[in-house]
């Protein structure tokens, strides 16, 4: 379903060249929860940035979907990330001036969806991640755990094929971090692609499959799940 | 979609209130002065549409050439014009005339009276010509009968305290006449000054006055004719030559008249108010170069304003690009945002349009008191004006809003989701040039009020090179040497003396002369005064003497030979070619002068008068026109050549000696009120349209100051606010606050620099060419450049201060967790 063959991403600045991927190649099945693992630096968030369509590789084949999206314009990833992506982001990242439920909300917008059969999805994702009650506050008023959580919600509310999740539990506690976990490992049971990176090998753990990257390459993959 | 739109909008307004308030706030102060600019130029393009049928009337105006001179562009016209031109041209359906009185009759009702400056005497026809707005009488009829007076609503309420009055008496210098109309008052854009019209055929109206001195080069009335439906001036105006040469018949006069080319021209009403002339007009004329400029002052508010929002957007869009990002990972396109950031600089306007209106309504009675002029805000009347205001806003919406969206939309999601750092939104670059941009349009209006402020100045005192200090003008037709020596008696008054229309108002009656000195044809003014005139505003002889009493032949003596002698100004020395003062003495010129009542105006010979005495240059005139070779001598005491009193008071004790001129005026004139200005007062009037002009731009000028005063404020919050790790460093590397603060006030003093090399040669070019429209100014001093970068630096510097001090005393330890 996804499948990296031979990408590279570099990195240009005026004074050096940085390798972030370097020669990754890599399948992704559907419905497959992949935990992805390394150092910082290793090119983690450059490689699901590549996933998700935000970046593009510096050379090397990406079928998304069966579908080589190598030189499509940005017009068309705009749409696919639309129809079928979900993100997470370790710093969170909700909009300070939206209330939770349209802070949600963002991820159906621009499918140009009917406003009552949004409102509904948004509730019911709130609901999901046990938010509901919080719906009309603003991100600063939650704390870390929950606003994670609202993340989450946001990015479950599309129904997506593949949700990308960048560290989500890298700025939280132990709780804060398993309930979350549990939200991502509940939406790869109900069938939704899901790729992570996380530090956390506990976490990793809950996933099916583990890569690790070291200096942009794939070192390792493990099989861990029945 | 288009409700989180809206609600991101709306909270980040409500989040960032210092920012959305000083963006608000610069936008509404900026509309609202460019509204009430385009008020004022919607209401210069708008004169004289109050008359029904507007189009087919036009005033008669004459353009009067004399060999080698400057063409005169003539108001008023002779007495005959009018009937001539209801006789020769069929198409025309009604002509009349209207003359403004020249010495102000006192109008009574009871024991209550007034002299009333703005009396007219009009024709049968004028309301036929004209039509106007009318509360009661018939009138089309209203002059028909001559002891008919129609007025305006005000006149009527002050006269009578109601405002229809019909068939009541009025005493218009003591003798009866009956109201037959009232109008309403005229607009304030009409061409028009009159409220008081009164029938020329009334036996001693102005006009029945005027007949008996009527000559072809007599101009003193307006002349207005209204042609018949479906009739075009265009089948007249080929014929007019051959009805000049018939009408005006200029050969059969002296060699100064026979040598005078006539252009007659008929001016559609609606275009007088825009067409600049030389004699006879009522009100001073707009200058369509100044409208422009002036509209052209309101675009640049309106641009600053602009730019405030560009930057202040732009610089605070790393804030946003968190929504950005997450919004694009949602899939929202590239034009999903860009509409999003413009529907918000949409709301911008929509708030700063509304509480431009409230302004502009708040400060248009000001306004109209400045201008002098009844300009209404009527938006929710008139269709254009709202269309016109909606569509400007638009405009500024799109402008102002492409930018910010463009960088805005323009933020990569991978950059800025991995947190960190927000990015600043687009080129450092532009937003520094934007700034400079608002600076430099600072700069040039600040340069321009002061030039315009430093010529009027220049206009109003030096430049008519005459001491009018303490001296009063008391208007007398005519000025008798009777009423002069009374009034010299009064304790106070040091010196007094008569002079002529053409000596105080050059600008509305000009007497030129085809004269023959040493053979040569020249043409000069001539310029009747009295003995003293000269010693009243301090001119001393260049060469020569002055007019001296004791000497009875150096005043007009009836009957003589001879002319009376001549005192010339200098610039008459120099087109007559001699190489001094002192070379022009003694020379003989010949000249001509209607002294003898018995001949008609225009018969008289050429007799000879020599030259006694050189004064220098001066005018009562504007400084528009250069000063003319002009030959003074001591006239006869007719009104003609003599309308008014100058009295030059000692200033010590100013209210007594005006008490004692009033009592012996009352005792010479009797009833009649008197009438006098002090001439600094006086002279105002031929710059009142400087002044306003002026005026105008320095209004604009502060308005622009404000906001970009406030855009700055806000803009050295935020980036004293985005550098405040930088600063943390530097202190822990050991810089002190004064360091700091010259590090933050240089980023600001840089771009104030960089405008002055914007606004100093394109205000350079603008003031020259400005200047260049007086015969007389002052020179674009150096220090005025100065003192406009001056005040744009300390501008610059006071905004930023505040926050620069605030950042530069914080301890390092706090700047650098701030981050
Ligand atoms: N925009 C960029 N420009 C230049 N170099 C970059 C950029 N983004 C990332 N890099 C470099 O690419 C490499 C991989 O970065 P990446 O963000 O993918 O690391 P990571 O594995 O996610 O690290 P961490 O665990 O710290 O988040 C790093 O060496 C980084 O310095
Ligand atoms: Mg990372």
């Amino acid at each position: 379903m996804l499948k990296l063959t031979n990408v590279c991403k570099t990195y240009r600045t005026t004074d050096i060249e940085t390798l972030a991927l370097d020669d990754v190649s890599l399948e992704i099945g559907a419905g497959e929860f992949v935990a992805i693992m390394g150092p910082s630096g290793c090119g983690k968030s450059t490689l699901l940035n590549v996933l998700g369509l935000l970046d593009s590789p510096t050379s090397g084949a990406y079928e998304f979907f069966g579908e080589d999206v190598a030189g499509y314009p940005e017009k068309t990833l705009t749409r696919l990330r639309r129809d079928k992506l979900g993100f997470v982001f370790q710093s969170f990242n909700l909009i300070d001036d939206l209330t939770v439920a349209e802070n949600v909300e963002v991820a159906l917008i621009y499918r140009r969806d009917a406003g009552g059969e949004r409102r509904s999805r948004v509730a019911e994702a709130l609901e999901r991640v046990g938010i509901a009650h919080r719906a009309g506050h603003r991100p600063q008023q939650l704390s870390g755990g929950q606003q994670q959580r609202v993340a989450v919600a946001r990015a479950l509310v599309s129904r997506p094929k593949l949700i990308l999740a960048d560290e989500p539990t890298g700025n939280l506690d132990t709780a804060n971090g398993e309930a979350v976990m549990a939200l991502l490992t509940q939406a790869a049971a109900d069938g939704v692609t899901v790729v992570m990176v996380t530090h956390s090998l506990a976490h990793a753990a809950l996933a099916q499959r583990s890569i690790k990257l070291l200096d942009g390459r794939v070192v390792s993959e493990t099989l861990l799940a029945a | 979609m288009f409700r989180s739109y809206f609600a991101a909008a709306l909270r980040n307004l409500a989040r960032n209130r210092l920012y959305a308030g000083v963006t608000i706030a610069g936008l509404a102060i900026g509309f609202a002065a460019a509204m009430l600019i385009a008020l004022f130029v919607r209401d210069e393009y708008s004169y004289d549409r109050f008359v029904p049928g507007n189009s087919q009337v036009y005033r008669v105006s004459e353009s009067i050439l004399n060999v080698g001179e400057r063409a005169i562009e003539s108001d008023v016209t002779p007495m005959m014009l009018a009937p001539a031109l209801k006789l020769d041209f069929r198409q025309v359906q009604y002509a009349a005339r209207l003359s403004t009185a020249n010495f102000p009759p006192s109008v009574q009702r009871g024991n209550f009276s007034a002299a009333e400056p703005n009396l007219g005497w009009a024709d049968q026809d004028f309301f036929r010509v004209m039509p106007m707005p009318t509360i009661a009488g018939d009138l089309a009829g209203s002059l028909d009968a001559p002891d008919s007076i129609v007025l305006t609503r005000t006149v009527a309420r002050k006269y009578f305290g109601r405002d229809a009055p019909i068939g009541e008496a009025l005493l218009v210098d003591k003798h009866p006449m009956r109201v037959t109309a009232v109008l309403e008052d005229l607009p304030s854009n009409t061409h028009l000054i009159s409220d008081i019209f009164a029938s020329g055929r009334s036996p001693y109206s102005a006009l029945t006055h005027l007949q008996q001195v009527d000559t072809p080069l007599n101009n003193v009335v307006a002349t207005y004719v209204r042609l018949r439906p479906g009739s075009s001036v265009s089948t007249i105006e080929p014929q007019l030559p051959g009805f000049v040469r018939r009408h005006y018949a200029l050969e059969r006069y002296n060699s100064t008249w026979a040598k005078t080319k006539i252009i007659v021209r008929p001016v559609p009403l609606t275009a007088i108010h825009l067409r600049p002339s030389t004699q006879g007009a009522f009100k001073p004329a707009g200058d369509k170069t100044v409208i422009a400029a002036i509209a052209g002052v309101g675009v640049l508010v309106v641009l600053v304003a602009a730019i405030n929002f560009i930057t202040l957007m732009t610089a605070r869009a790393g804030r946003r690009a968190v929504e950005v990002g997450v919004r694009k990972a949602a899939g929202a396109s590239r034009r999903d945002l860009i509409v999003q950031f413009m529907g918000e600089a949409f709301l911008y306007v929509v708030f700063a349009v509304v509480f431009a209106i409230a302004i502009a309504e708040l400060a248009l009675p000001a306004f109209n008191a400045l201008l002098q002029r009844r300009i209404a805000f009527d938006y929710a009347t008139d269709p254009m004006l709202a269309a016109g205001i909606g569509v400007a806003a638009l405009l500024v919406a799109i402008l102002a809003g492409a930018y910010p969206a463009f960088v805005l939309s323009a933020f990569r999601p991978a950059a800025v989701l991995k947190g960190g750092l927000p990015p600043t939104g687009g080129g450092v670059g532009v937003r520094q040039a934007l700034v400079i941009v608002q600076f430099a349009v600072l700069i040039a209006l600040v340069l321009g009020a002061i030039t315009i402020a430093r010529q009027t100045w220049y206009a109003l005192n030096q430049g008519m090179r005459l001491d009018k200090d303490q001296v009063l003008f008391i208007a007398a037709s005519p000025c008798t040497d009777r009423l002069r020596d009374a009034v010299l008696t009064v304790p106070g008054v040091q010196r007094a003396a008569c002079a002529s229309a053409s000596t105080l108002l050059p600008s509305l009656s000009n007497i030129l002369d085809d004269s023959v000195i040493d053979g040569r044809h020249e043409t000069m003014t001539i310029a009747p005064v009295d003995f003293g005139f000269f010693e009243v505003y301090g001119l001393k002889p260049l060469a020569g003497r002055l007019f001296d009493r004791s000497r009875p032949s150096d005043g007009f003596l009836a009957g003589s030979e001879v002319n009376p002698p001549v005192v010339i100004n200098e610039t008459a020395v120099k087109k007559l070619g001699y190489t001094s003062p002192q070379a022009a003495l003694g020379h003989t010129v010949m000249w001509h002068f209607h002294a003898d009542p018995t001949t008609a105006f225009g018969q008289d010979p050429a007799r000879p008068s020599q030259i006694i005495g050189v004064i220098p240059d001066f005018t009562f005139g504007s400084m528009r026109s250069p000063i003319e070779a002009t030959l003074y001598m001591v006239g006869p005491k007719v009104s003609y050549y003599s309308i008014a009193l100058s009295a030059k008071l000692d200033g010590r004790r100013i209210p007594e000696s005006l008490a004692g001129i009033d009592r012996v005026w009352k005792r010479i004139e009797g009833d009649a009120p008197i009438q006098r200005v002090f001439v600094t007062l006086f002279t105002l009037r031929l710059y009142i349209d400087t002044i306003i002009q002026g005026a105008l731009i320095t209004i604009a000028a502060v308005v622009a100051l404000s906001i970009a005063a406030l855009g700055l404020f806000a803009l050295s919050a935020y980036t004293t606010e985005r550098r405040t790790k930088e600063i943390g460093i530097r202190k822990a590397m050991g810089a002190d606050t004064g360091d700091i603060l010259r590090l933050l006030i240089w980023q600001f003093t840089k771009p104030v620099l960089w405008a002055n090399l914007i606004a100093w040669p394109v205000s350079f070019l603008v003031l020259t060419g400005w200047l260049g429209g007086f015969a007389y100014h002052v020179d674009l001093a150096p220090w005025t450049f100065a003192a406009a970068a001056g005040a744009a630096l300390v501008i610059a510097w006071a905004t930023v201060f505040v926050h620069a001090l605030r950042v530069a005393r914080a301890k390092p330890v706090g700047a650098l967790r701030y981050e």
